[in-house]
């Protein structure tokens, strides 16, 4: 027997299921109900609440980049675009808005009329708009001050210019689809054909875009517009109508920000005295050198648009820089800095790496729609970045290398064996305070032309700028990013790293035998050996200490302390002295100088006896940057105090990282050895031979200084370039032979180095012909610019001092 | 005489029956069907509310809030008009009526028939000049009419086979809404159908059956459908999924919806807040399809809930008023009616809330429009009808089945049906 049932009727038991399953899905409906309202109610309020916004951006200013002298090297100048909706410029705009207020105007009668019906209803508007329209461009033609016919003209050139691409991009999709249709098979029959007009007549993205139709708009213009822009006034309807719609007083014009961001001081004049020149090229006029793209690779440059990876930096630089992001959310609790669409944004070099610092918060003003009050926010500029270049040193510096004065052009006194004369030659100076670390120059040629006209580098086609770019890295900053062999420069360094570890002993000979193993003349020779087959015993009459080995660069005595210090010892000297560390400049790319082959681990573990002995004279498996150069004289110069250099002006103390402690007498001796070196009887750096037999002229003449340094002719690998890419054929040598090397430190006579200035010059030869009369004009920018004062002849020239 | 056969006429007309009987004996005055009457005048009053908050700047009563009223005021007079004569007498002309609506269907569907000016895209208006007519809006009603009066003395239903006819009675208007094409309306008829099976003894496994087929079934239809609607069931997938790439296109209607009714919150936005919110977020079809959208945001979740009980109350009146009728059609029109209440206002509600896809269905007695106030209505005056006019006896238990089909014991053999549709044999 079936249970009893606690309802008897099968029918009340029916309409008891039916009203569960009401309350069921009305249970159901309402658990979303409460999701929507309880769990999201805030979010789904707030996003709600957003529509009652409009927000007006107000533009910023992109802060300035200016030199150490507060000279403005990039700064914004103000002025805006005007752009016009490209429905406006076509007219269709009249068309489409036309009918869209006569459906409001209709909305209840719209749906019931027939096309031709809705078609009469929206012919006036159609024909108010259009008229507005032609308003519309002639208060614009008298606010720009241009005649109307050129503005029409401007607009007609860029509807045919946009339909010139829709014609093309629509060809195009037209034959894809179609090679499309055809590779499947499929018949192209009438249906396929309206298909593929439907789907290649798609609009276009400049259909959709305003186009610009006036720049350079000065403010006031800018601020005239911008307020018209927001401005809505009544149609002007040709009938009856009750309230005639608001309509925008200009239609489809938008005013946008478009400063343009200049660089002042990129392109100087520098007036050079020809007097100073070497003898061959010298002469009694003061030529003006026009020095171009002068701090480029430095300053960098900006883009206008906006890619993916600048808007996940943006938001990793709110995550990590609480002050950024308490001012760019102050205000409306978003980022007032974000990227919109066609922000400028910083591209290379100071503009890129602190894109952040100069990139300035929009204002906005939030208008309530409901209330229609309104909350302003202003804008915050861009905060300025001050460089510690100064630009005018830096062009006094870009002269110098600028081949058209001549010390940058291989001259037959070069006695460069492998380019011939008249080569323009290339390479990178850096100028560096020796107490703080402050580079003052750094210039780098040749220099990608910011204007992008290449012509100055004689190049004029596609395919000269290809190669000049593949053999010459003009968008590389070499100071920085290029690898150089450091050479006999780093003697010094050697020579302080063998005294501090107890290889060699101040005083100490050691025999200067022309090559380093008895047997074997041909390797680890003396340069004077390998040309003039004489030892620096012949040429000193004794054996050389440390003073005479800076003097005449003396190889065997550097190869014998870098036997002595052996592979461990000579990597960790180069690492005391920052090879294998990049700098903290914020510069992007550069290299941070290597010991041991490119394949190895790079701490030097790889190294042999043999790579350490080569390392003795700075070749071998080891590179480093002009900029290495620079700091590592500094470092010499303060007497082992290694601090950081600086490119940003932030008023902070130096930063020391470590102290090598260098002992007074091996500070005193290293000196004695630079000073030798360019001003001894038989310094590697000391004068120039223009002609056999001539008389010698001395490289630095400037007077009041004192000038101490180190010469290195560097073997450089083969600069080669291959042709035909993976092809047969064999790579061509291009440039071969060594790289000329010049590190000078330079005080008023008497006094302690103030600046170091470290020249390479790639592939050029002699350290001491080609970069000693760079160095030269060098120390004359630094007494010009006022960074030295010259002491008078007459006073007597003090001891050194630390 | 004359005058004694026309009394007699009305006596006939309102009480079901010619014989003389007190008035008190035939109306019920203390029924059920008031729970479902008030329910209907709740919704109203605060459909015209909600429109005025969708519609008008606050400053008097919106112009299509004031037709809304004149719709409600309308809908109450059909609503005396139907509740006057006996049910029975409606349901006299109820084939009659269906056939008419048929039709009009019908009518709807032939290329330049007059008076018919498709609405955005749908074929479903009749234009009588001052006003528009919606023939699948009473076609409903009509619909309940004729099957609640084809399966009252049958029992064949029983059988699967017994459901064909019922089947072919839903079939043909659907397939005419489903042509127009009103997909939402046309929705409607599938779960009053399984409703009033279900009520009159229809067996639950014929039920699931039938429910797992067409569920099996459904993807095979997916080709027939229209672009716009492939396209909304793929934006309610993507809704589902929490994918909100859709937002601004093909799911904006539903996305600004579920936004409004999220900024309404527990209790809701001041009015002024409300009409701002409405206003700029641009809902579509704010005063009509989503009007519960404009209600949450103004009342927030309690007036959102407050609505479903209304709608809770209008159906449980209706099964109520069912549970107490004798009469075996009254209980089916009831089920019925508040069946195709019930489903209609799950799914406008539910195309509000984002669980169902946008097909275009009004919110009984709350969405702005006179066609769908007025069916609404003589739904209600139908239940009240039911409620109102007493069964004429001799009464028996109408849709009253063993579970397990074991022949009741006053019964000896069980019912049986007698050719495709029988007829119970206790009649």
């Amino acid at each position: 027997m079936p249970p009893r049932l606690p309802v008897q009727s099968m029918f009340r038991r029916r309409l008891i299921l039916i009203g569960l399953a009401t309350a069921l899905a009305g249970g159901a409906i309402s658990a979303q109900l409460v999701r929507l309202t309880v769990i999201e109610g805030d979010d789904l309020r707030a996003r709600a609440e957003s529509r009652l916004e409009r927000r007006h951006w107000t533009p910023t200013v992109r802060g300035k980049i200016l030199d150490r002298k507060g000279r403005v090297l990039a700064a914004d100048r103000a002025g805006y675009a005007v752009e016009i909706d490209y429905d406006a410029l076509t007219g269709d705009w009249a068309r489409s808005h036309g009918r869209t207020l006569a459906y409001r105007a209709h909305k209840d009668a719209w749906g019931d009329w027939t096309a031709e019906q809705r078609d009469d209803a929206a012919q006036p508007y159609i024909d108010a708009c259009a008229e507005r329209l032609a308003q519309s461009q002639d208060r614009l033609a008298r606010a720009l001050g241009v005649p109307r016919a050129e503005l029409a003209d401007r607009a007609a050139a860029i509807v045919a210019r946009v339909r010139s691409m829709k014609d093309a991009v629509r060809e195009r999709a037209e034959e894809r689809l179609r090679a499309d249709y055809i590779a499947r098979g499929a018949p192209i029959d009438d249906a396929a054909e309206r298909r593929i007009a439907s789907v290649a007549s798609r609009p276009i993205a400049e259909e959709q875009a305003a186009h610009p139709i006036a720049t350079g708009v000065p403010d006031e213009t800018g601020f005239e517009l911008l307020r018209l822009t927001e401005a809505k006034s009544p149609l002007a309807l040709k009938m009856p109508a009750q309230g005639a719609p608001l309509v925008p007083v200009l239609p489809g014009v938008r005013v946008r920000n478009a400063a343009d961001r200049i660089y002042p001081h990129d392109t100087l004049n520098v007036e050079v005295d020809l007097s100073t020149l070497p003898r061959p090229l010298a002469s009694g006029e003061v030529r003006t050198v026009v020095v171009p793209d002068l701090a480029s690779t430095i300053v960098g440059r900006v883009r206008d648009r906006v890619y993916a990876a600048d808007i996940d930096a943006r938001a990793a630089a709110l995550e990590t820089d609480p002050d950024l992001a308490a001012r760019a959310l102050a205000g409306i609790g978003e980022d007032r800095g974000s990227y919109l669409p066609e922000d400028r944004v910083g591209h290379t070099g100071v503009e890129r790496t602190y894109e952040h610092t100069l990139r300035g918060l929009r204002g906005v003003r939030v208008e309530n729609l409901a209330t229609g009050r309104t909350e302003t926010t202003p804008a915050d500029h861009g905060r300025d970045v001050q460089l510690t270049l100064d630009i005018a040193l830096q062009a006094r510096v870009r002269a110098a290398m600028d081949p058209a004065l001549g010390l940058a052009r291989v001259q037959d006194w070069h006695q460069n064996h492998t380019l011939a004369a008249g080569t323009n030659l290339y390479g990178a100076a850096v100028v560096m305070a020796v107490d703080t670390g402050e580079i003052l120059a750094m210039v780098s040629t040749p220099t990608t032309p910011r204007d992008g006209d290449w012509s100055r580098y004689g190049l004029t086609d596609d395919a000269q700028v290809e190669l000049f770019s593949d053999l010459f890295s003009p968008e590389l900053n070499k100071c920085l990013a290029k690898p150089y062999p450091p050479g006999s420069i780093s003697k010094a360094m050697v020579l302080a790293g063998a005294i501090e570890r107890g290889a060699y002993t101040l005083g100490e000979r050691i025999p200067a035998t022309g090559h380093l193993l008895p047997d074997r003349p041909d390797v680890f020779r003396s340069w004077i050996f390998k040309t003039y087959g004489i030892t620096h015993r012949d040429q000193l009459g004794h054996d050389p200490e440390a003073v005479d080995a800076l003097m005449v660069s003396a190889n065997v005595f550097f190869y014998t302390l870098g036997r002595r210090l052996g592979p461990e010892g000579i990597a960790d000297l180069y690492h005391d002295y920052g090879v294998g560390s990049a700098f903290d400049l914020g510069l992007g790319s550069q290299w941070p100088g290597r010991v041991g082959s490119l394949a190895g681990p790079g701490d030097g573990s790889d190294l042999g006896s043999s790579d350490a002995i080569l390392m003795g004279i700075g070749q071998g498996p080891v590179t480093w940057t002009p900029l290495h150069a620079a700091n590592a004289y500094a470092t010499l110069a303060r007497a082992g105090v290694v601090i950081e250099p600086k490119l940003i002006k932030d008023n902070r103390a130096p930063q020391v990282l470590r102290d090598l402690a260098i002992e007074d007498d091996t500070y005193a001796a290293i000196m004695e050895g630079l000073y030798q070196s360019v001003h001894g009887e038989f310094g590697t750096g000391v004068s120039l031979e223009y002609e056999l037999g001539a008389e010698r002229e001395k490289i630095f003449r400037v007077p009041g200084v004192t000038v101490r340094g180190k010469t290195g002719t560097a073997t450089a690998p083969d600069l080669q370039i291959d042709p035909d890419g993976e092809g047969p054929a064999e790579p061509i040598t291009m440039m071969s032979g060594d790289h000329s090397w010049f590190v000078v430190l330079v005080g008023e006579q008497g006094g302690p180095a103030r600046y170091v200035i470290s020249v390479v010059m790639d592939y050029a030869g002699s350290g001491g012909r080609v970069s000693g009369p760079i160095c030269d004009q060098i120390v004359r920018a630094l007494v010009t610019e006022g960074y030295l004062t010259p002491r008078p002849e007459s006073e007597p020239e003090p001891g050194f001092e630390g | 005489m004359t005058r004694a056969v026309s009394l007699q006429s009305i006596t006939t007309i309102v009480r079901g029956t010619s014989v003389g009987v007190q008035l008190r004996d035939t109306l019920k005055l203390a029924n059920w069907a008031w729970i479902t009457a008030l329910a209907a005048l709740g919704l109203c009053l605060v459909g015209v509310y909600a429109i005025d908050v969708a519609e008008g700047s606050g400053v008097g009563l919106a112009a299509t809030a004031w037709r809304q009223l004149v719709f409600v005021i309308i809908g109450l007079l059909a609503t005396v008009f139907v509740i006057l004569p006996h049910y029975r007498v409606v349901q006299w002309f109820s084939w009659a009526a269906y056939l008419a609506c048929v039709a009009l269907l019908v009518y709807l569907l032939v290329p330049f028939a007059p008076l018919v000016t498709p609405r955005n895209g749908a074929r479903a208006w009749i234009d009588f000049g001052p006003a528009d007519f919606q023939p699948s809006e009473v076609t409903k009603v009509a619909y309940v009419l004729v099957v609640a009066g084809y399966l009252r003395f049958r029992t064949g239903h029983r059988q699967l086979r017994g459901w064909v006819i019922p089947g072919i009675i839903t079939a043909v208007p659907v397939g005419l809404i489903t042509l127009q094409p009103d997909l939402g309306t046309a929705c409607l008829f599938v779960p009053a159908l399984f409703a009033v099976l279900i009520a009159a003894g229809a067996r639950k496994r014929h039920l699931t059956i039938i429910v797992l087929g067409a569920a099996l079934a459904a993807p095979a239809a997916y080709p027939f459908l229209r672009p716009h609607q492939k396209a909304r069931l793929v934006g309610l997938a993507m809704q589902l999924k929490g994918d909100q790439s859709a937002a601004d296109d093909v799911n904006y209607q539903s996305f600004t919806a579920q936004t409004l009714i999220g900024a309404g919150g527990i209790t809701g936005a001041s009015e002024e807040d409300a009409r701002a919110l409405i206003e700029h977020n641009h809902l579509p079809e704010s005063h009509n399809d989503m009007i519960f959208a404009v209600i949450v945001t103004r009342f927030g979740l309690l007036g959102g809930l407050g609505v479903l009980v209304l709608y809770l109350v209008w159906v449980v009146g209706a099964l109520l008023t069912a549970s107490g009728c004798r009469d075996p059609a009254g209980r089916l029109i009831c089920v019925g009616l508040a069946a195709f209440m019930a489903a209609q206002m799950v799914i406008n509600v539910g195309m509000n809330v984002g669980v169902l896809p946008i097909i275009g269905i009004t919110l009984p007695y709350v969405s702005y429009g006179g066609s769908s106030m007025l069916t609404s209505w003589i739904m209600a005056g139908l239940v009240l009808s039911v409620g109102l006019h007493r069964t004429r006896p001799p009464f028996r238990e109408s849709f009253e089945y063993a579970d397990t089909d074991a022949p009741p014991p006053h019964i000896p053999g069980g019912f049986r049906s007698v050719g495709l549709s029988g007829r119970a044999v206790t009649r």
